[in-house]
């Protein structure tokens, strides 16, 4: 990490931890009043944590994409700026913040533990597709965790309403209908992200590799992970599963994929392709 | 019986079975010993610990998931079920996207359209409301007194296109197979190629259909990049046979049709020439060495063994040759040589440098490098990529465009109208209320402009 980066870094990662406290603070004690200022604080958070990409983009000459640490960081800025927009452009379900925020410290700490320093980028990761891959692997995940996080929420006020209380701070979250729409809406982003994400892949593989496919354990769990949100597809669309069933089902979906995000480092050690003659 | 084994073959349930076994099948190469994983030796070691496991494993090709006799049958169920379900959907789906409504409902009491918003509109008429959901994108038939509107109609149509897209995928999957040629190439600096097959190391696999490729190249020059320790390139010039230079590099292979050649590893080829003690030249070659990451390697010249290491930025400390990094600032190569088993010299050598061997000299007159390509030749790329494309407009077609569609009815009334719309979209409940609100918002835009 360059100097100006680390203190970027842990500035947003004080400011996120604060905003979750606020977050779980809003939810426990139904105060939807610190709402407003929750965003405000989430959103000085975003703005370190750009400052910290960019401070390590000046130090090392490219985006941050290539490491664990690297993942974390761009991952977690994709998931608070989706988080973000939530916020703004669906105000009923706007303390989305609570399941969304945990997630990104856990990834962002993860990575910070692993491999933080600074490296030129490597030849295999010199490829056009593979930006591609990269970008559209974030805004799926960010769109996963979306997904997962209105269910978070479609499951909080179901648990109060089965117990016969009808709680006003959750009525605010939108029907019922609306919340499991909005699984759907981010799920279906998500799943087409994540398709381009794998074709863009796919893409790079067969000019670092010699083939699209070569059952490597990254590309094996990204299908798994795809399957599963196309079963999950299945499940709404042929079979009508919804409402608390829906969001279970995106809750363990969002497993396979976090496992995929941290599993990157495998990629390196099974590749070919990195000359090293000292 | 057949009835019903048919039946469930065609079901949608039996999808859903096919995608998870399969997944789990996937899953299973992470938890059993997968022989393409393990080192041949790792594996036979697990294999005498447990005789038993693996002989049920090995028999149910377990232990090579991806080509298992399981996996195979499971992927022939998922396409005959893709086939047997698609072949029920087409009619419906060209029904569907044909025809519209003979019957339209009554929007102030059709059950299967959710959404109702009815609305009073003065200095208005059926022609304005055709118009405001013209511009909102819809098809109208019907007239004042009943109209059908639907936007998208086409979308699932989509639905058809992403699956099918499959086979294009699997075709590709299949050509690729059959044609594909795969081989590794060294060539050091100066070399030529022609296509022999000879040239390959080891035995390439050949292709079942088609030859192997022809293509012919002179390397002209290699140039790795290390910074700060990382490779961050390895940028080779190759010559083709119409004299025409291309630069390749990791990730940018040269292509030549439907050959490509990967640029996938580097080593030294260093030319060592024996002399006579009078200076002659009495045997000298380029030798490809592969001595990368400190590994060591022999070659024999002039009835010489000899023994070698490279070191790109050389170093000596406590009296040990070390490399301090991985950039070729300074190159140096410790050649040990023998003869007859005994050692007679040893010494670290820079290009131009040489070492007395019992009478004879052995020098280091240049330490090129030599590349290795992997060649590929395959056919039905396209296939996948239309593939590909095909697939994900598809997705994007049926999932953000989908179906909405409207039913209305129009009331004159002295100032105006009485407008009742229903609405009813594909995938989502809210968004027909949310598509009315936007319809209301519209009309009475309609009204101030
Ligand atoms: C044997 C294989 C498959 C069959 C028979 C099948 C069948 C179907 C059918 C009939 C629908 C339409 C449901 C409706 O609109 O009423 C559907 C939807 C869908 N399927 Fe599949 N499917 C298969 C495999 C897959 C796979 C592997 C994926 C990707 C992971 C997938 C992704 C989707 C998606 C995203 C939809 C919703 C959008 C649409 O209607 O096209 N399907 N599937």
């Amino acid at each position: 990490m360059s100097f100006y980066e680390s203190i970027f870094f842990w500035t947003a990662l004080t400011i996120y931890c604060l905003a979750s406290g606020g977050f779980c603070y809003a939810v426990v004690f139904r105060n939807d009043r610190v709402l407003g200022k929750l965003l405000a604080i989430t959103a000085t958070g975003l703005g370190m944590h750009t400052a910290a990409i960019a401070a390590r983009y000046a130090a090392q000459g490219h985006l941050p994409w290539s490491s664990n640490y690297d993942n974390g960081l761009m991952g977690g800025w994709f998931i608070v700026l989706s988080t973000l927009y939530v916020c703004i452009r669906h105000k009923p379900i706007r303390v989305i913040g609570i399941a969304t925020l945990p997630a990104v410290l856990l990834i962002m700490g993860y990575g910070v533990m692993r491999n933080p320093v600074l490296s030129p980028l490597d030849a295999t990761l010199k490829s056009f597709w593979l930006f591609f891959h990269v970008f559209f692997a974030w805004l799926s995940f960010g769109a996963y965790v979306l997904a997962m996080g209105v269910g978070v929420l479609y499951l909080l006020r179901e648990k109060k309403e089965r117990a016969g209380q009808i709680v006003e701070f959750y009525q605010r979250f939108g029907s019922n209908d609306y919340l499991d729409d909005m699984m759907f809406r981010y799920l279906v982003f998500g799943f087409i992200t994540n398709a381009v994400m794998i074709v863009a892949g796919a893409i790079w593989a067969k000019d670092l590799w010699g083939s699209y496919w070569s059952w490597d354990p990254i590309e094996t769990w990204s299908l798994i992970s795809w399957l599963m949100y196309g079963v999950a597809i299945h499940l709404r669309v042929t079979m009508g599963w919804r409402g608390s069933r829906f969001a279970w089902l995106m809750i363990a979906a969002l497993m396979t994929v976090i496992i995929n995000f941290f599993g990157v480092s495998l990629i390196m050690k099974s590749t070919v392709h990195v000359f090293r003659m000292g | 019986m057949m009835n019903a084994i048919s039946k469930y073959l065609a079901s949608l349930r039996f999808t859903l079975t096919l995608i998870i076994s399969l997944t789990t099948m996937f899953l299973l190469s992470f938890i059993l010993p997968q022989k393409e994983l393990l080192k041949k030796q790792d594996y036979l070691q697990m294999k005498a610990g447990s005789p038993l496991f693996f002989s049920v494993m090995e028999t149910l090709g377990l232990t090579e998931v991806y080509t298992s006799p399981v996996t195979l049958a499971l992927w022939c169920f998922f396409f005959l079920n893709l086939v047997m379900v698609m072949w029920q959907r087409i009619p419906l789906v060209l029904k569907r996207v044909e025809t519209f409504p003979e019957k339209i409902d009554d929007p102030r009491t059709a059950a299967s359209y959710p959404m109702k918003l009815a609305v009073t509109l003065e200095d208005r008429s059926y022609g304005a409301v055709q118009n405001v959901l013209a511009r909102a994108g819809y098809r109208i038939f019907g007239d004042a007194e009943r109209f059908y509107a639907v936007k998208n109609r086409l979308s699932p149509l989509a639905t058809l296109l992403f699956h099918l897209s499959f086979f294009l995928i699997l075709l590709a999957g299949v050509i690729t197979t059959y044609t594909k040629f795969v081989g590794y190439l060294e060539m050091g600096v100066g070399e030529a190629f022609h296509g022999e097959l000879s040239r390959y190391k080891g035995s390439p696999r050949m292709p079942k259909i088609g030859a192997p490729p022809s293509t012919g190249l002179v390397l002209e020059s290699v140039q790795p990049q290390v910074e700060q320790n990382v490779a961050t390139g390895l940028v080779v010039g190759l010559r083709d046979d119409r004299g025409m230079l291309h630069t390749a590099d990791i990730n940018r292979p040269y292509k030549s049709g439907v050959t490509s050649f990967l640029v996938n590893d580097l080593g030294v080829a260093p030319l060592v020439v024996i002399q006579d003690e009078r200076g002659r030249d009495l045997d000298g070659a380029y030798v490809k060495l592969d001595v990368a990451k400190g590994k060591k390697d022999r070659f024999r010249l002039y009835g010489y063994e000899i023994e070698a290491r490279y070191f790109s930025d050389h170093l000596v400390v406590d009296g040990v040759d070390q490399s301090g990094s991985d950039a070729f600032s300074n190159p140096a190569m410790r050649l040990e040589a023998s003869k007859n088993g005994v050692m007679i010299a040893a010494s670290t050598l820079k290009a131009g440098e040489s070492m007395s061997l019992d009478g004879n000299r052995l020098v280091l007159r240049e330490m090129p490098f030599w590349v290795r390509f992997l060649v590929v030749k395959q056919h039905g790329d396209w296939l996948a990529y239309a593939g590909f494309i095909i697939a994900t407009l598809a997705l994007c077609w049926r999932l953000f465009l989908y179906r909405r569609e409207i039913v209305g009815a129009v009331e004159q009334t002295d100032t105006g109208i009485d407008l009742y719309l229903a609405c009813r979209c594909e995938f989502y409940r809210t968004a027909a209320s949310q598509e009315l609100n936007r319809i209301n918002q519209l009309l009475n835009n309609s009204a101030v402009g």
